[in-house]
Formats: C-alpha cells, sequence, structure tokens
C-alpha cells in the first residue's frame, strides 16, 4: 500500500463504488465528484435508478431484486459482484447496512477492493460492546465503573457498591430484557434490593450472579471525531455534543460540545487518540463517551466506538472547515492524514445539525411513509457550504418508503458563536418546506428555541424527560392561520389562485350565490390527535372570503384576501388591515380524502415553522370513513364465477387473510384462464369449490369477510 | 358605500370596439320622502320574501328532514351544495312554487302545501360546465309528484331544452301523488311529458345524468332508465315500475324492494344502472366524473372586462314609488343593472313612454326594452323597430316590464291602436334571439303580452316582490264590471246606491288584489322566481349568460306578415 501514496495528491482513487443509500451516498458522491473519481452507486428496487443517488453517480446497478435492505443493500456478496464487474478500486460503505461488517470489510480486502474503514479486526473488536470495552479498559480508557467478579457475598458486594458509588445499578448476570435489574439509589437500600434481585433472577433465569454498574443519572453524550492514517498518524478533530435524544435517538447534534472546560476537551481528546493507537485503528471513528453531569469533576467514561463516518459528522466539517470524506479517501488510499499536526486543526465557531425525518410529533413521533410532494430546504440541497447546509437524498415527487428510515434529510448550520448557529438553525428549519408527509420540524424548532438549550451546557439526556410537555406539538394553530389555511384549501378547491375580485361572469365569481342570501361553505379540519369539531365556514363577499373557524362552543370571524402566485407566494390581507406573505403549498390526497395546506411564513422573526393544516375533501370524507370503518358491501365480499368453467388453482385456503385484488381462484373456461381476485382486504370466510369442480355463471365460489384486525394492524 | 372599480376598466380592449356610449350620468337617487318610502317598503318587501324562502327551504319539517336523514340520505338542497363546484352560484328557480299558504286561503290545507312543490331545480356549475339540476325532495309527501311538481320539473326542462343544458335528475321520489292523479297523470303536459323530454333532449344531445338517491318508482322508474347514465346509491335507491306491495297484489309474488330493483341488481343484473355506488356522496362524486367525461366543453367563458354600473344596483329596490300612479323614469333603474350605467339609447324622443336602448351586462352586449308609462303606438312602433334590430344583429333583448297597458280610447283606435299593438306583439312572439322578462311593476293585460310575458317564452322570467300581475288593474275591473252590472240594473228600472256599488266592488277588489300579488303567481309557476331587485343585475347577468347558449345568431328571425 505505500506506493499507493505515491498516487497523485488529489486523486486517491479512479473509481469507488459507494454501498449506501440516501443522503450519506449522495454525500460521498460529491466528495468524489469534486476529487474527479467516478462513482458507482447500487440501488435497490425500492429506490429504483431514479433515486437521487443513484442519479448524481456517474454509473448505478440494481442490487439485489427486492426493496428492503436483505434484498438488497445487505447482500454482501452482490454488492461485491457489482464492484468487481465494474473495476471499482474502492468501496464507501457510509453509514448502516454494511459499514460495520467485518465479513464485508474482509471480504472486500480479499477481492482486492479497498474498503474505505477500518481493518475487519477493529471492526470486529469494537462491535462487541464487552471486548470494546475490555480493550479501552487495557489501554487506560475510562469505562464505566463497576463490579464483574465472582465474589457474590452480599456484604462484599455492597463494600464494592460503595466503592463505585450511588445510584447503581445490579444486573443478574444471565439478566436481559429489563429482568433482574434494579437500580439503587441509596446504600441503605442496596441489600434489600439485592437480595429481590437475586430472587427474580433465580426464579428467571435459575442463577443468583449479579454485576454492579455505576449509574450515570442523565448524562451528556460526547463524542470524539478520530481519523487514523496507516502510517501511525492520528488525530482528533473535536468533539461533538449529542445530548439531545429521544429514545437514543439523536435530535440536535453540536459541536464543538458547549460550557466544556478546554482540558477536559483535550484530555478526551487525546484519550482517544490514546485508544485508537492501542488498537492500531485506520481512518475515520467516533468514540463515544458518557460524561457524567451529576459531579463537577468532569468524568467521562467509555460507552462504544463507531468504526464509520457518523451521521453527524457535518458538523464537525463545519467547524474545522475539513472534508472527513476526503480525508477518508486518501486514508484508504494510503496517503498520510491531510492535517497531522493536532495543534494545527482548526475549531472555528459552532456548528450545529438538525436530523429531519417524516415522522408524526403529534402522533407520538409514529414514522410516516408516502410521497413527498414538495421538498425545499432553507439552501439548495447537497452543495455542502459552510453557512447552511442541508445533506439529503431525497427529491420532491420521491416516495418516504416503508423500507428504510424515514430520514428526510439533515439541516447543518454554522454561526461564528453557538447563540448564532442556534438562531440560524432556528431560521433554517423555519424556512424548511416539505409538504405531503408531516415532519418533526415543529418538534425541532420548539427544542432549539427551548431557553435549556439555549443555555451552554445545559442540555444533557434527561431534556426530553423534564421538558416534554415545553417541547409538545399540538395542533392547535391560531385561528387566523386556520382561516388562512382553509382560504387556500378553498382556492383549491375552486381551482383558482386568488380571492381578489376579478371581472369575471357572474358565474365565476366563487362567491356560492343564492337565493338571498350566499351559501356558507363548511370545510372539516382533521385534527391528527383526535377527531376534531373544528370547521371552517367560508362565505365569499365582494371577493374576499370570510372565513369562520371553530367549533360550537367558540369561534371566530376573520376575513381574508389572498392571492398565490406561480411560485406559490401568497400575500394575505387579514380582515383588511393585516398584511402577510406565506409559501402556501396544498395538496390533495386523493385516496385518503383530505386536503393538506402547509404555510411557511416569509417573515424571518416568525419561527413557528411550517403550519399544517388537513381538511376533509368534502366529496371524499365520506368515503374514506367508509372504508375504514363500516367494513364493506355485499358485491365487493363475494367472488362470483363470471362463466361457466373449471376450477384449476385456488391460492388460499379458508381462514386466510387476503389483500384487496390478490387472486384467490383461477379457473378455465372457453380455453381461456380467468383470473378471479377479491376486491377488497378481509379473511376468506368460505371457499366453495376445489380444484376440478365445474362451476356455472354466478356460482358464488367464495366469500370474504370483515377483517377485525385491519384496526389494531393500522394502530400497531 | 358604493364604489364602482372604475379604474380597472380596460378601454382597449382586444374584442373589438368598447362600448362608449353615454353615461346615465344624471340618474342619482336623490333623498326625498317618496325614495325613503319606496326604501322602507322595499326592505319589507325583501324581508318577507327572505322569510319565506327561507321557510319553504327547511323542505317537509324538522321531523321529516331527520327522519330522511336517518336513513344516511343528505336533504335534496344538501346534495346540490355538494355536487356542485365548490363556490359555484346556484341560480334556483320557482323557489316559492306551489307555496300556497300564504297567497291562497282556499288552498291553506294541508294537501296543498308543498314547499318548493316537492322538488328542488336550478343551475349550477358541475365539473365546470352549467347543467339544470332537478332534484326531488322525499321529505315533502314523499317527494310525489302533483301537478305543479310536475310543472316545475317540465319548467326546468324546458329551460334545459332551450339553453341546452346537460340535465342531472337527483331522483329520490314516490312517483305521482296518487290522491289527485287526474292532475298528474293524463295531460299533455303532465307526468309523461318528462319522459319525452328525456327522449327528445337526449336526440338532441343534451345529455340526461340521474343519480337514484332514493325510490323511484312506478311512472318515476322511467327517470333514470331514460337517462343516459344512471348512478345508484347501495342501500337506498330502487327502482321498479311496481313495487313490492303491487307485485304482491298482481301476482302473489313476495319479494323485497332490494331484491326486486336495488342497485345490485340494476347495476349487475339488470344493467337498468351503470353506476353502483356505496353512499351519496360518492354518487355526486361519480356524477360530476360523468359530467367531465361528457365530451362536451362548455364553451370558451369568453370573460370581458367589465365596468360596474355608476349607481349601486342595492338601490333598485328604492326607486319605484309606493303609489303606483307616481311616474318615476325606468333609466333610474337602467343605470342600476348596465355595465357602467353605459347606455346607446335608440329614439329617445320617439314614442318616449318606452325606453329602448343597447348596453352591456357583465360585458355581453343586450337590448333593453323598458316601460316608462302606458304604450301608445308609437311606441309600440318604436319597440317593434328595437326588437327587428336586436333580432338582425342576434342581440339578446331584456324586458323590464312595468305596464298597465295600452291607451285606449276612440283617438287611440281609430289610429290602428291594435294594429300597431299587434305588431309589437308579433316581433316579441316571433324575436329568435334569447328573451328574458323581469316585471318590476306592473303586468297589465295586452301589456304583458307585448312585454313578453310568459306566453311569449321568455327564457327566464323573475318578479320582483312588489310586481303585480292580472288581466287588468282591480279598480279597472270592478269599474267595468259595476258598469256593466248598473246598466243591467238600470234596464230592469232598478236603482243603485253608491253603497251598494261599493259593496259590490269590493269582493272584486280583493280578489283581483290577491291574485294579482308576485306570490300568486311564483306558486303557480307564472314565472321562474321572485327576486330581490338588489340581486336583478347579478340575476339577469346570470340568466343572461346560460340563454346564450343558443339562439344567437344573427338575421335568423322569422318574423311573419306585420300588418302595416
Amino acid at each position: 500500500k505505500a506506493s499507493m501514496s505515491t498516487l497523485k495528491r488529489d486523486k486517491p482513487f479512479e473509481k469507488i463504488l459507494v454501498a449506501n443509500r440516501g443522503e450519506i451516498a449522495c454525500r460521498i458522491i460529491r466528495t468524489a465528484k469534486r476529487l474527479g473519481i467516478k462513482t458507482v452507486a447500487i440501488y435497490s428496487t425500492a429506490d429504483g435508478n431514479s433515486s437521487l443517488h443513484a442519479k448524481m453517480a456517474d454509473e448505478a446497478y440494481q442490487v439485489g431484486h427486492g426493496p428492503s435492505p436483505m434484498e438488497s443493500y445487505l447482500l454482501q456478496n452482490d454488492v461485491l459482484d457489482i464492484a468487481k464487474r465494474n473495476g471499482v478500486q474502492a468501496i464507501h460503505p457510509g453509514y448502516g447496512f454494511v459499514s460495520e461488517n467485518s465479513g464485508f470489510a474482509s471480504a472486500t480486502e480479499s477481492a482486492g477492493i479497498t474498503f474505505i474503514g477500518p481493518g475487519p479486526e477493529a471492526i470486529l473488536a469494537m462491535g462487541s460492546k464487552s471486548h470494546s470495552k475490555r480493550l479501552m479498559e487495557d489501554a487506560n480508557v475510562p469505562t464505566t465503573p463497576g463490579y464483574h467478579g465472582l465474589n457474590q457475598n452480599p456484604e462484599y458486594l455492597l463494600h464494592e457498591a460503595v466503592n463505585i458509588g450511588f445510584p447503581l445499578l445490579i444486573k443478574a448476570t444471565m439478566g436481559g430484557g429489563g429482568k433482574g435489574m434494579r437500580l439503587v439509589w441509596k446504600e441503605n437500600e442496596f441489600l434489600e434490593s439485592l437480595e429481590s434481585c437475586k430472587r427474580e433472577s433465580q426464579a428467571a433465569f435459575g442463577d443468583t450472579n449479579v454485576i454492579l454498574e455505576k449509574y450515570l443519572i442523565h448524562p451528556r453524550h460526547i463524542e470524539v471525531q478520530i481519523m487514523a492514517d496507516t502510517h501511525g498518524n492520528a488525530v482528533y478533530l473535536h468533539e461533538r455534543d449529542c445530548s439531545l435524544q429521544r429514545r437514543h435517538q439523536k435530535i440536535i447534534e453540536e459541536a464543538p460540545a458547549s460550557d466544556l472546560p478546554n482540558e477536559l476537551r483535550k484530555m478526551m481528546g487525546e484519550t482517544s487518540i490514546q485508544a485508537v493507537k492501542a488498537i492500531d485503528y485506520v481512518n475515520a471513528g467516533t468514540i463515544e463517551y458518557l460524561l457524567d453531569t451529576q459531579s463537577d469533576n468532569g468524568d467521562f467514561y467509555f460507552c462504544e466506538m463507531n468504526t464509520r463516518l457518523q451521521v453527524e459528522h457535518p458538523v464537525t466539517e463545519l467547524i474545522t472547515q475539513q472534508d472527513l470524506v476526503e480525508w477518508q479517501l486518501r486514508i484508504a488510499a494510503g496517503e498520510e492524514l491531510p492535517i497531522k499536526d493536532q495543534s494545527l486543526i482548526p475549531c472555528l465557531g459552532n456548528a450545529m445539525e438538525a436530523r429531519i425525518y417524516a415522522e408524526n410529533p403529534m402522533k407520538n413521533f409514529l414514522p410516516v411513509t408516502g410521497k413527498v410532494w414538495h421538498h425545499k430546504g432553507p439552501v439548495d440541497s447537497n452543495l455542502g457550504g459552510s453557512d447552511v447546509r442541508v445533506d439529503t437524498g431525497l427529491e420532491s415527487g420521491r416516495d418516504i418508503s416503508v423500507y428504510y428510515d424515514p430520514m428526510v434529510s439533515k439541516l447543518i448550520v454554522h454561526g461564528k458563536d453557538r447563540e448564532e448557529a442556534r438562531l440560524k438553525l432556528i431560521e433554517s428549519l423555519s424556512k424548511y418546506q416539505i409538504a405531503g408527509v408531516p415532519s418533526n420540524i415543529p418538534f425541532l424548532i420548539k427544542c432549539a428555541a427551548h431557553p435549556v438549550f439555549a443555555r451552554a451546557g445545559a442540555i444533557n439526556t434527561g431534556f426530553l424527560e423534564h421538558y416534554a410537555e415545553d417541547v409538545k406539538v399540538d395542533a392547535s394553530n391560531l385561528p387566523e392561520l386556520n382561516a388562512i389555511c382553509a382560504a387556500v384549501a378553498s382556492l383549491r378547491l375552486e381551482g383558482r389562485d386568488s380571492t381578489l375580485p376579478k371581472k369575471c361572469s357572474p358565474w365565476s365569481k366563487h362567491d356560492s350565490w343564492r337565493l338571498g342570501s350566499n351559501h356558507e361553505r363548511k370545510l372539516k379540519i382533521i385534527d391528527d390527535v383526535e377527531a376534531s369539531s373544528s370547521l371552517a365556514k367560508i362565505k365569499c363577499k365582494d371577493g374576499s372570503y370570510n372565513i369562520t373557524i371553530g367549533d360550537e362552543k367558540r369561534s371566530i370571524p376573520i376575513e381574508i384576501e389572498g392571492v398565490i402566485e406561480s411560485d406559490d407566494k401568497m400575500t394575505v390581507t387579514l380582515n383588511g388591515t393585516e398584511k402577510r406573505i406565506y409559501t402556501a403549498k396544498s395538496i390533495f390526497h386523493e385516496k385518503e380524502g383530505y386536503i393538506e395546506v402547509l404555510l411557511w411564513s416569509s417573515d424571518s422573526s416568525d419561527s413557528t415553522g411550517a403550519i399544517r393544516v388537513c381538511f376533509e375533501h368534502p366529496l371524499h370524507e365520506k368515503r374514506v370513513s367508509n372504508t375504514l370503518h363500516s367494513g364493506m358491501s355485499h358485491l365487493n365480499s363475494q367472488l362470483k364465477s363470471p362463466m361457466p368453467g373449471k376450477i384449476t388453482r385456488l391460492n388460499f385456503s379458508e381462514g386466510d387473510m387476503v389483500k384487496d385484488s390478490d387472486v384467490i381462484i383461477v379457473m378455465e373456461a372457453m380455453k381461456m384462464e380467468h383470473a378471479l381476485s377479491s376486491k377488497m382486504s378481509g379473511v376468506l370466510s368460505s371457499l366453495n369449490c376445489k380444484v376440478g369442480d365445474i362451476v356455472s355463471e354466478g356460482d358464488v365460489l367464495a366469500v370474504l369477510g370483515d377483517d377485525d384486525t385491519k384496526m389494531t394492524d393500522k394502530a400497531a | 358605500e358604493y364604489e364602482p372599480p372604475r379604474n380597472s376598466y380596460n378601454h382597449s380592449r382586444q374584442d373589438g370596439f368598447p362600448l362608449e356610449a353615454p353615461i346615465l350620468s344624471n340618474y342619482k337617487l336623490q333623498d326625498s320622502e317618496q325614495v325613503t318610502s319606496a326604501k322602507n317598503l322595499n326592505k319589507k318587501l325583501v324581508q318577507q320574501l327572505h322569510e319565506r324562502i327561507a321557510i319553504v327551504q327547511k323542505g317537509g319539517g324538522t321531523s321529516a328532514v331527520q327522519k330522511h336523514k336517518a336513513r344516511n340520505k343528505m336533504t335534496a338542497r344538501e346534495r346540490i351544495d355538494t355536487l356542485i363546484d365548490f363556490g359555484s352560484p346556484f341560480l334556483e328557480l320557482s323557489t316559492l312554487a306551489g307555496m300556497y299558504s300564504w297567497s291562497d286561503d282556499e288552498f291553506k290545507s294541508d294537501e296543498m302545501n308543498w314547499p318548493c312543490a316537492g322538488i328542488v331545480t336550478g343551475i349550477g356549475e358541475v365539473a365546470g360546465r352549467k347543467c339544470m339540476i332537478v332534484a326531488n325532495d322525499a321529505t315533502v309527501k314523499g317527494g310525489t309528484y302533483h301537478a305543479l311538481t310536475v310543472k316545475k320539473h317540465l319548467r326546468a326542462q324546458e329551460i334545459a331544452m332551450e339553453n341546452k343544458l346537460p340535465c342531472i335528475y337527483i331522483v329520490d321520489s314516490g312517483g305521482a301523488y296518487l290522491p289527485r292523479q287526474s292532475e298528474v297523470f293524463p295531460d299533455k303536459d303532465h307526468f309523461g311529458r318528462i319522459f319525452y323530454n328525456q327522449a327528445n333532449m337526449s336526440a338532441q344531445g343534451i345529455p340526461q345524468i340521474a343519480l337514484v338517491a332514493g325510490s323511484c318508482t312506478a311512472g318515476g322508474a322511467y327517470v333514470p332508465a331514460m337517462s343516459d347514465e344512471t348512478v345508484m346509491v347501495a342501500g337506498n335507491a330502487t327502482v321498479f315500475l311496481g313495487g313490492p306491495p303491487l307485485v304482491k297484489a298482481a301476482t302473489g309474488e313476495v319479494v323485497t324492494a332490494e331484491e326486486l330493483g336495488g342497485a345490485e341488481v340494476h347495476c349487475t343484473t339488470s344493467g337498468v344502472s351503470d353506476y353502483y355506488v356505496e353512499d351519496e356522496i360518492e354518487g355526486i362524486a361519480t356524477v360530476r366524473n360523468i359530467i367531465a367525461t361528457l365530451n362536451l366543453d362548455e364553451k370558451s367563458k369568453d370573460e370581458r372586462d367589465y365596468e360596474e354600473p355608476l349607481f349601486s344596483p342595492e338601490e333598485l329596490g328604492s326607486i319605484i314609488p309606493t303609489d303606483p300612479k307616481q311616474p318615476f323614469d325606468v333609466r333610474m333603474i337602467i343605470a342600476r343593472i348596465l355595465d357602467g350605467s353605459r347606455f346607446q339609447e335608440y329614439k329617445a324622443k320617439y314614442g318616449t313612454t318606452i325606453v329602448t336602448g343597447f348596453g352591456e351586462l357583465y360585458g355581453k352586449k343586450v337590448g333593453i326594452i323598458a316601460n316608462n308609462g302606458i304604450l301608445f303606438s308609437e311606441s309600440s312602433l318604436k319597440a317593434s323597430n328595437f326588437v327587428q334590430l336586436c333580432c338582425q344583429r342576434g342581440t339578446p333583448i331584456i324586458f323590464l316590464q312595468n305596464i298597465t297597458g295600452f291607451m285606449v280610447g276612440k283617438r287611440s283606435e281609430n289610429n290602428g291602436l291594435a294594429k300597431h299593438g299587434q305588431a309589437m306583439v308579433r316581433a316579441v312572439a316571433t324575436a329568435n334571439v334569447p328573451k328574458l322578462t323581469m316585471i318590476i311593476g306592473g303586468s297589465y293585460g295586452a301589456g304583458n303580452y307585448g312585454m313578453c310575458g310568459r306566453a311569449y317564452s321568455p327564457r327566464f322570467l323573475y318578479m320582483w316582490p312588489n310586481a303585480k300581475i292580472s288581466v287588468m288593474g282591480g279598480e279597472q275591473a270592478s269599474s267595468v264590471l259595476s258598469t256593466i252590472q248598473r246598466d243591467n240594473l238600470e234596464r230592469m228600472g232598478e236603482t243603485w246606491t253608491e253603497e251598494q256599488e261599493q259593496e259590490f266592488k269590493k269582493p272584486i277588489l280583493e280578489k283581483y288584489s290577491h291574485e294579482s300579488s308576485a306570490y300568486f303567481s311564483s306558486a303557480r309557476l307564472w314565472d321562474d322566481g321572485i327576486i330581490n331587485p338588489a340581486d336583478s343585475r347579478r340575476v339577469l347577468g346570470m340568466s343572461l349568460e346560460v340563454a346564450m347558449r343558443s339562439g344567437c345568431e344573427p338575421n335568423e328571425t322569422q318574423f311573419g306578415v306585420f300588418r302595416m
């Protein structure tokens, strides 16, 4: 490999394969392009060759024959085959999928292709929690204090417990799934908890052995980015703080960690280099630590090491002004680190990253799939950029698929200090436009705008536990925002862009004119949380809308005039006086029967983010509820023989669940095969024929019953 | 405060020379006692009109509506509101047909009080195309047809036929009202004519679409059967010639309505219906799709720039004096109806008791013929002349009718008034261009004929709530009758005191007053509806656009033989 270091400095490889999808594949291809490296993308049937990463690459090939990762991106041999067939020199695995699979890494190397990442041994070693912990202990990296010994004498365990300090966890050695685990807050509770833990463990696992481990209350999650080359050089590119988490899912990451003493930062960095050197680690890696927030000693403990590029690597890139993917490529090509002197690694300002997901913060963050009709970040996507940057693998009109995580993009901002970065994050999130699926943006804005988040160093992993109510996203928009959305929905239903009086035929005034009065149109607001009784009542007079928002108890009248221009810019006049400018989008979800309206304020001081209101389509509401609740008609439930013929195949048996359009029976008549498909989902409650039967026209061959589990399936 | 938005008027229009006709600028409404009292009276009349409309629009009453809705049905009006485009206006016709209770004591029985005559008709836009909608109101006597229901249904079809409007029938009816079958079934313009019209409109290429949302029994079964395309709502819709009771009586066969003629039977077995839908909403959506796929595109909307009138149409009700004997200038009315109050008046100084001229209504050229006093020979000739002009040019005519009659007397008659009246009546009768009539005041005698009364087939005829219609005024009638009576008595040598004469006149006056009211007329479908004067410009504008769908070809009229 030493010979490779003589390669031209600006082009570590001629051609690489990116064994990934989505934003990270696009991210890697972007750097490769800049360096003049040809790229090969792979795609699953779900992503297809029109997905952004496949389009960005010079070549793209389908991997596997199915949509799921198991049938595509995880098929190591297929990935390698594509690499070999197309003459790539190296494979970048991105994150996830095959990135931390030592088997894949060694198979790649065996095939004579460079794996852009650490060696298989390092991946394997760091992949095991217990093994990595032992290795780190040997390298003098602090790990969570605990007792893992064989002496199970309660008094001795108490002695060890006092050494470790409280609170601590008693864990049954054989335990798992929360069973056989006790959290002990105080010394005098220890023996009692120990006894009950042993009792439970005996009953559950037939074993009473326990281990003790220090329990960190709401620690901070700090991770150090390291880079090491094959020449023995290793540096750290400072740390990231990923403490803002929801159920171990990172939400907003930042670099550097705020309010951390310089000595501590240095110590964490140097400890990490120590660790890396101890295991001869090469390429990019991240060492995650938990920082104890209960003591002022700055105690930190090794948690795990990620032997790949992290999702949140861009925040490091923005403060160091380095391209980590380029570093990875150069290291893999055998070059020395672009910067070998630790003191020369820049650390400028602060960067933050928010992960934008297609999930519904009003429905317990339920992931959402479906078409993203409109996707427009505050800046153009995938251009890098040192101020505001959007990394994404998604384009407008593409689907969030059920097969992958519902990440839409990463929004990364940089400021000269943390506050500037934070305000920029809020502003950029507010301008971020996604339509078609709900997103977590309102939640992200609330988190970023929270006073505790605003305070340097105040965030720890307990933030969302403490402030859940503060950052809760609820559906209750201000009435005037609902009214503006109703106006947008109404304009869409009327097929026009403007409420302004236009000289037109008296038939085209869209005012629902009736003898005596103007008819009041009603649009039902669909609340994400619960069935809403809220209505928008719309009257039109002289070109403006008079919209009343509310339910039986309370309603507020608002007068609206508005024009939507071709670029979705909407100028609104509220109650004849207040002028506002929005970007407005409306989408008719035909199958679901509702109209989704989104508004983004163009006032930069307005940080509410997207306003999203859904209205029942007046012509589709009932059909929606029909398919959901009232079961099916007699017509759809019966499968009748369309003509006399012979049954040749039965694809289901009685009691089977069938989906709409499943072929249930195949019959032969007039020398032709006829497939009889179900017209609804349900249970095949009776099958009145068998293969070989001769049936007459109109015979009921099968009957479908209501599927009682349908609703629960949906809920799950 | 009314402000005509004049600034946006584009004088350099692409569609030809702009109308630069003189503006009727001297017709501002002056503050006066007369205006104030007219305004107050109009306010009262409009309030009464809207109250009455609101009452009949409730259909068969709260409990009937509740029962109806419990069957998972929408009311006729809800169906229409959902069917027409979001925001589309709905030009409802003859809303007050069948409304006897206020206008006709002798029919004040429950049997004869049929709100809206049990059927809602009108024009609305469906998928961007103007359609005639005919919707049975099953909350009124089960949607059955009595004489006026039939008349209203036929009138809607007539309007559809004349103006080439696709028809949508929302059917929910028990068929003919059996207790009064003789008024419904046998005559030319009775029940059978509905299907005759359907067949002939279909033959003329006017689409006939039915949505069966309820029962559709006996003769009624022909509405969906005669339609070009038919939609049936599962569960509620049934179509059969003989219902289960009749079948049982006739053959002894016991069968349910669903088995006999439900949506499934007709959509899968009999082929009587073409679309099977789960509920009314889906049915309405299906009808909209049918209309959208007719391959019958609305003529390009031809929307031109226009000016609002110089004076507010809201003032229309404050012009006609409360005392019908007081004169007023009908140009006051014209100035509040025409675009920009611009009026190219024809023969302004000749036959001054009738006002004729050209103007525009929502950018469309119209001729106006408006009474401004009684008709003399000259005014008749002037009007006849003007009708000829309009026919020559294919310009629709709006008649603003306020006429006590032709000038009588020796001089007039000897001058050939009947001959001159003939010219006007003939010209109006044969004019091939669209005619719209609005009765703004009186409509008496031969004046009604010359000014395009109902018998002269205006495409639409509306009345103001103050309007009166009868063969002559009550006073004239009672005088004529009492003169005859006095002559008879005196011939027999009897005497007749002043008191006796007053006693004789009183019931005649009452009868005439009662029978000449706009409500008496509207209840019997002598018109297409009573409208708020303030809505006149809008209603005429909408009607004009509908009427212009046919008959605007220039020089198409054959006038016949004028007696000169």
